[in-house]
């Protein structure tokens, strides 16, 4: 489970993580919706370890993060400008990233790149941005990540492209992973999400919940 | 961005080889590896801003080379391998280290294109390999500083009050007799060797080489410690 503590975040002298407090159950996909602005990838953010919390804690199986453990064992995130490499095709750049942890099977890499419909040898650098994106979300899978953190996962993608990657959240959700979609456009949401969370002005309430 | 590096080694190369040929037509009190030997404390020339300009123009070529080295760690590529427990220490020190490399060569660059001119310019007995090992150091610790304000503010603004910094340090231990305290807190002068001893053979090089070593571990110590707790967009 993540638990997110009494979170606060100031960026710029604005107060953009404003007393957040959730619990995020493995085996459940949470969407996140708000406008542009509000504090979405912010939170996506702190619960990947990438921006350290005023105060408050993000607490991931019961280690803190920044305290216990610097990032959270096995997470998945695709936020803006993930900057892949672009001088590599895609199965070279899954290789690359795959170097660090060396869990990730060779099969692993090719299910992922065709779970997202990703069949090419071009170099990244000739990608159009829909494929950077899909790219982007094989990244966030390939190694079976236990939390996933899509931004905007269906940001540059056609109709096809976006009904593959609501079929794949559902997917890890049967795996038992924590899935946590952030987006503007909450009718994306309504399906497949089993929570929906609103953030607005730094503060975060319950939207929707679905029936267990 | 790699393209962009290119460019940026091209015009540090095209500056150090405008540097011989203005050091060659402007005075005659440049000494042979000038940029790394500075003028003589008691040099009374009114245009001595000028030609220290002159002397330091390389070492604002290569902050702009190296501008902007934690923006790419902390935007980057970076990203993808820090969610993924890289550690923060290793990126860091894998681009210091790489970054470390380009400033070494650079110094090699400046020695070999000066090397057929030296004998255009005022001869240095002594000292010589002392000076650029502390002007290569100064350097060092230059950029590293350069690091840890990009971990505070924008890298243009950084390297604007470094380069501010260097030729204020140069010019004031130029101009003024300051004591040994004062030149360590200006310790961009430390670079010429007419400045740290080496070329006069003072004991208190050895006190400046220290400094020099000890400014590049704080400085390395200092980056670590403030990029583990810098956020990464």
């Amino acid at each position: 489970m993540i638990e997110v503590k009494h979170v606060n975040k100031t960026l710029s002298h604005r107060l953009i993580l404003n007393d957040i407090n959730y619990n995020f159950e493995y085996g459940r996909v949470y969407g996140l919706c708000g406008p542009n602005g509000s504090g979405k990838t912010m939170l996506l953010r702190t619960i990947a370890g990438l921006l350290v919390p005023d105060s408050g804690e993000v607490v991931i199986d019961g280690k803190v993060l920044h305290k216990d453990i610097s990032f959270p064992p096995n997470v998945g995130l695709v936020i803006e400008n993930m900057t892949l490499l672009p001088q590599y095709s895609a199965m070279d750049n899954l290789r690359l990233i795959a170097e660090l942890k060396k869990i990730a099977t060779e099969e692993d890499m090719k299910t992922a790149l065709k779970r997202v419909g990703l069949d090419s040898d071009l170099k990244v650098r000739k990608f159009s941005l829909g494929m950077k994106q899909r790219l982007n979300i094989a990244q966030a899978i390939f190694e079976k990540q236990t939390v996933i953190l899509l931004d905007e996962p269906t940001n540059a993608l056609d109709e096809s492209g976006v009904q593959l990657i609501y079929q794949l959240i559902r997917e890890e959700k049967e795996r038992g992973a924590l899935v946590v979609v952030a987006t503007h456009h909450e009718a994306d949401l309504q399906e497949m999400c089993d929570t929906i969370l609103g953030i607005s002005e730094g503060k975060l309430y319950e939207k929707k919940q679905a029936a267990d | 961005m790699k393209r962009d590096k290119k460019i940026l080694a091209a015009v540090l190369a095209l500056v150090i080889v405008t540097q011989v040929y203005v050091f060659s037509i402007t005075s005659s009190i440049y000494s042979e590896n000038g940029f790394a030997i500075g003028f003589p404390e008691d040099a009374n020339n009114p245009k001595i801003g000028l030609y220290l300009m002159y002397m330091i123009a390389p070492v604002l070529f290569l902050l702009f080379f190296t501008s902007g080295s934690m923006y790419e760690i902390t935007h980057g590529y970076g990203k993808i391998l820090i969610i993924r427990n890289y550690s923060k220490t290793r990126l860091l020190m894998k681009k210091v280290l790489k970054n470390a490399g380009v400033l070494l060569s650079a110094v090699l660059l400046q020695c070999l294109v000066f090397w057929p001119f030296n004998h255009l310019f005022l001869p240095v007995k002594n000292g010589m390999v002392q000076s650029l090992l502390l002007y290569a150091i100064i350097l060092h610790a230059i950029v590293l500083l350069q690091y840890l304000l990009e971990l505070f503010i924008p890298a243009q603004t950084a390297n604007l009050i470094l380069f501010i910094y260097c030729f204020a340090s140069c010019y004031a231990v130029q101009i003024f007799d300051v004591n040994d305290w004062l030149k360590i807190a200006l310790f961009p002068s430390l670079m010429f060797g007419m400045q740290n001893g080496a070329v006069n053979g003072e004991a208190i090089y050895g006190v400046y080489l220290a400094v020099g070593v000890c400014l590049n571990l704080l400085l390395t110590a200092l980056c670590i410690r403030k990029f583990k707790t810098t956020d990464i967009f």
